[in-house]
Formats: structure tokens, sequence, C-alpha cells
């Protein structure tokens, strides 16, 4: 039987036998397979006993769990050919690694001419407690009691206004749909450093949230308007909701400053379509539209003067920055800008400073520097699963001189 | 000396279709994204099949991953999906039976088994055609409608009882039993059209 198709083919007969009829082919098929040995009858009357299916559904279903975690994994190994191996996969594995890891070094040595890059296969060890960052946030409810979302299992969370919160396979959502009534009642999704998060709200709209960034939301938006407050960087896919007699129901981004000191607060995102990122981390705030058109406004200007925003269209970027009209610009790399959405960093043309605050929002690291930041300019991209040890053999190889202690890296001269 | 480029760039605005036949040409070309395409498809199967010859979860995806990593880097030809999923399964399976036998756990293994199945070979078959089944059941509910498909996943893969999913979902006990015995009828006919 082996590799080819029968074990399907099998399958559907058992799974057909046990909830319809099967035909004279197949019953022929079946008898076959039953009579062959003790152990096909044994697995047969497993997968049509109900509760036993049942358990096995489970067990099957629940096997996905560590899925997103370990394709990072295999993608920074595939891509990665120096191959840092997590500690206890050697442990557990050490053969295989080993044949894998000559593999990779005859591999290597082939390319060695060409790269002109030396071989290490003892960077792992170092600062093991630094871990590229992961699903994660802080949830806080109308009542400002908060739920911690890294590790709590799929299901309803709580209830707000009559909606379910609820978590599944890592992503947040509310049941409800619909207008509020009366009062609005938010609630705040915030990741800290080294966690990001997806959410969907009520209204069907998704949210990307990178690290060290918020979300404040009503768990029902009102019938008029959809209004929601960020920091940091989002990336949103906002829903199109009709109101009464078929009129859109806009949806708006007030970008909020952590503090007033950035001087971007209050900068107004105008949603007439559908896909864009926003990235306010620092004292300038970023809006990147992919697909429909936005308006983006300073704080205080009449919404409905639409002269007074400025319009978007797909694969432009607006600039605002404290005490300047908004900017825009025409082409920027979009590619760049949602590297973070496809696993990468992107530091094409970055300064050192913009790469550390970034590395470090990740990795939930602190950055020093000893004397002044070093003028190296950056190309490339680089995994968001790449492990530390990886992204300071990365730093390296970039001439950067440093020192690690802890969770704290020192940028030497 | 820069940063290494890891990934061949792709346009967000340029997402082709994610039939079958798209997923595998782009998995030829080596694209990272069909990569990770495949991998989706395939990664809960697999857990599970590797589980059940190891007897050990963690094991399993190891083995798992481990596969993943040598098809990735390397170039396979294959000429379907069926074929591809036929080669990573064989992949697996000839992992787990190396890792048996390299830890003297085969014999034992096989010991462990030997009042449900003499021949190893037949272990392996039936826990493939286990993983197919419960794979089609899984694929066969995914076309159940949404509120169905609610409590047909609290039932089968959270496993709760009809009494904790009526108090969560705050409906009557008789109905998530009708929503159930609704989700086996669709099972019941699509397998029934199923040739």
């Amino acid at each position: 039987m082996g590799m080819d198709h029968s074990d399907k083919e099998l399958a559907i007969i058992i799974l057909r036998s046990a909830f319809t009829t099967l035909n004279r082919e197949e019953q022929d098929k079946l008898s076959v397979y039953l009579n062959a040995s003790e152990a096909n009858r044994e697995k047969y009357q497993e997968l049509i006993d109900a509760e036993e299916l049942r358990r096995k559904m489970t067990i099957y279903a629940n096997r996905n769990e560590n899925q997103a975690l370990h394709l990072q994994t295999i993608l920074q190994r595939v891509n990665n050919k120096t191959s840092v191996y997590p500690v206890n996969f050697f442990k557990r594995y050490w053969l295989a690694a080993a044949v894998v890891l000559l593999a990779a070094c005859a591999w290597l040595l082939n390319r060695t001419v060409k790269q002109k890059r030396a071989i290490s296969t003892t960077i792992a060890a170092t600062a093991k407690e630094v871990v590229p960052g992961k699903t994660g946030a802080l949830l806080t409810l109308d009542d400002g009691s908060q739920l911690v979302l890294d590790s709590a299992g799929n299901g309803i969370l709580a209830t707000q206004q009559g909606a379910q919160v609820v978590l599944k396979d890592g992503q947040l959502a509310y049941d409800k749909t619909g207008a509020a009534e009366g009062k609005l009642i938010y609630n705040t999704l915030a990741t800290p450093r080294g966690r990001e998060f997806t959410l969907a709200l009520p209204d069907g709209t998704r949210v990307w949230l990178n690290s060290g960034s918020s979300i404040r939301y009503p768990v029902g938006f009102a019938s008029s308007e959809r209004i929601v407050y960020i920091t940091g960087e989002a990336y949103l896919e906002v829903a199109s909701l009709k109101g009464e007699k078929g009129k859109k129901i806009p949806f708006k981004v007030i970008i909020s400053a952590q503090g007033e000191t950035t001087g971007i607060g209050g900068t107004e995102v105008e949603v007439l379509g559908t896909h864009f990122n926003i990235n306010a981390y620092e004292a300038i705030c970023k809006t990147t539209l992919l697909e429909g058109k936005v308006i983006v406004r300073k704080a205080g200007n009449p919404s409905d003067a639409a002269s007074d925003g400025l319009v978007l269209r797909p694969g432009q970027h607006a600039v605002v920055k404290p005490h300047s009209p908004p900017a825009v610009n025409y082409s920027p790399d979009i590619d760049k800008v949602m590297a973070w959405r496809r696993g990468f960093f992107n530091f094409d043309n970055v300064g050192l400073q913009e790469v550390m605050q970034q590395l470090a929002r990740w990795y939930d690291i602190d950055v020093e520097y000893e004397a002044g930041v070093p003028n190296i300019l950056f190309a490339g991209e680089l995994s968001r699963g790449m492990t530390w040890p990886g992204v300071l053999k990365a730093l390296e190889e970039s001439q950067v001189h440093f020192k690690t202690a802890g969770r704290k890296i020192i940028i030497l001269p | 000396m820069p940063l290494q480029r890891h990934v061949p760039r792709f346009s967000n605005r340029q997402r082709l279709s994610n039939t079958e036949a798209n997923i595998l040409y782009r998995f030829l070309q080596r694209e990272e994204k069909a990569f990770e395409e495949v991998y989706t498809l395939f990664y809960g199967q697999l857990c599970y099949f590797a589980e059940k010859l190891v007897i050990s979860r963690q094991l399993a995806e190891e083995i798992v991953v481990d596969v993943f990593v040598r098809t990735f880097r390397s170039t396979v030809s294959v000429t379907s999906m069926e074929h591809l999923r036929g080669y990573l399964f064989q992949a697996v399976k000839n992992q787990s039976l190396n890792y048996l036998k390299r830890e003297k756990r085969y014999e034992q293994h096989l010991s462990n088994y030997a009042t449900t199945s003499q021949l190893a070979i037949e272990h392996f078959e039936n826990e493939m055609i286990e993983t197919s089944a419960l794979e089609l059941i899984f694929q066969i509910a995914e076309g159940l409608p949404p509120e169905c498909k609610r409590i047909f996943e609290l039932l089968y893969k959270e496993q709760l009882c009809y009494q904790d999913i009526a108090v969560q979902l705050q409906l009557h006990i008789q109905t998530v039993r009708n929503q159930n015995a609704r989700a086996i009828a669709y099972i019941r006919k699509k397998l029934a059209a199923l040739r």
C-alpha cells in the first residue's frame, strides 16, 4: 500500500461506512482490508466508534498549536544556512542535527569563496534569555481590569456590553455586530515590547498591532461613525459598513500621542477605503495606503473641510511632523513599510539608531551608546524570527562594534 | 558588510489565487510564501502522524520541523500536491523509523504494539489512514455554516459538552444538539458525495 493514495481511499471508505452506506466495490475493498489483519480490524473499530473518534479529533485539532512558532524556526533555518539550532534540539536529536549541520557545512564550503563569509556554529549559547518577539498582548476592559493574552487559551474571555470577547488561535474578536446602544464602552489592547497581536473589531475590521503599540476601541461602534485610537504601529484592513439609508459609516483613526511631547497627537486618518499602515512610534506619524483611500489631517481642523486634509491614493505615504502640515510621498517603498507584517525587518537605507530602536522593540532589549551613534547605514532584510545571537552576528558582519550585558547592548564607537 | 537579504520580494498587491496548482507552481519556483502555504496545509497532519509513530509530541514536532527544513532546502521534484503530500509523509515516516531504531526504542515500541499490531508496516499504514480520515473530517467541516461550525469546533476541537456550550454561547441546550445533528448530517452528505 505504502505512500500511494490508498490511505486516503481507505479513510474515505471507513468514514463512509460509519456515516453512510458503501457501494459494492467499496464493500469489497473494506472486506479485503478487514480480513488482512487483526490490527486493521482494531483500527476500523476505533475509527467508527463515535466517542473514540471524537477523542482523536480533539487531539488532531490541537496539534496545530505550535504551528506559527515552528514556521519561524523552519524559515530561519532554511534561509540561514549557518544553522543556529535551538539547544534542546541538539540534545534530543543530535545525530540528525549533526547530519544536517554537516550538509550545511559542505554547502557553505562551496559558497565560502563566493561569499567570503565565515562559518560560525558557536554563536548560540550567548545571551540566550533574549528571544524574538511573539504573539501576546494586554487587554484592558472597560472596568479597568486587565487580561494577559500571552498564554490564555481559546475561549470566551469576558462579556462587554453584551458582546463576547473571544480569543481564538491567538486572535481577539468580538462576537456581536451592529451599532451600540447608549454609552460607548471602550476596551484597550496593548502590545508590550516583544509582542505583536491581531484583533478583529466588532465591525469586522482587522487590526495587526506591532510591538509597543496600542489600540483603544468601543466594543460596539456608534451608528454614525467609527473611531479608534492608536499608538505605535498598526496595519488595518477596514471593513466597509453601511448604516441607515445605505450611507457608508465613516471609520476614523486618531493617532494618540504617547504623552503630548511627541507633538503629533491628534493626527486623524479618515478612512474611505481599506488597507493601510500607520507608524507613529517616534515624533512622526507615517500613514501608508495599500488599497482604497484615506484622508490625513491634523487635529483641530474641521473634519468637513476636506481641503484641509491630505488625500492619499494607494501606494502613497503621508508624513505628519510636529509644527508642519502633512506631507505626501508619492512613491514610498511599500515592501519596506510592510516588512513587519511579512515577518521581516527591512533595513534598506536605515541608520543604526533606527535599526536599534526596531530591534529593541522586538527583542525587548535596551540600547546604550558609549560615545554617540556611529554613522552606519544598513541594507537588506532580517527575519523577525531570527535568534538574538543571529542578530548579533549580523550586526557584527555589518561592522557594528558592541558589547552585551544581559538584556542590554552597548554600542561602541 | 550589509545584512543578508533573505527573501525574494513580492508585492502586497499581487497576491495570486491559492489554488493547489498555483501553490505547487510557486513552491517549485522556491517562493517562500508558497513554502508557508505548503507548511500550513500539512503541518498538523504530519505532527499527528509522527506522534502516532514515536509516541512523543515534542519529538514528533522536531521530526516534522526537520523534514520541512530539508524539503524546503532541497529541490523536490513533484508533479502534484498529492505527490508532495506522499513525499512528506514518507519522509516523516522514514525519519521516525530512524529515530526509533537509533534510540533502540524500536523493538520495545513494537513489543508494546505486539498485541495490536504484528507488523510495523501495518502500523504505519493504519496511522496514515487515521490521519487522512481526521484531516478529511476537518476539511469537510470547514464548509459548515458559521454558527454550526462554531458549535462543531467547541464540541470536537475543545471537547466541551452540550451543557457547557449552551452556557457559554447563551443558547438552549437543544439548539446545541440540533446544530450538532446538522453538522453530522452535513458531513454525511459530503461524504456520500465524495468519490
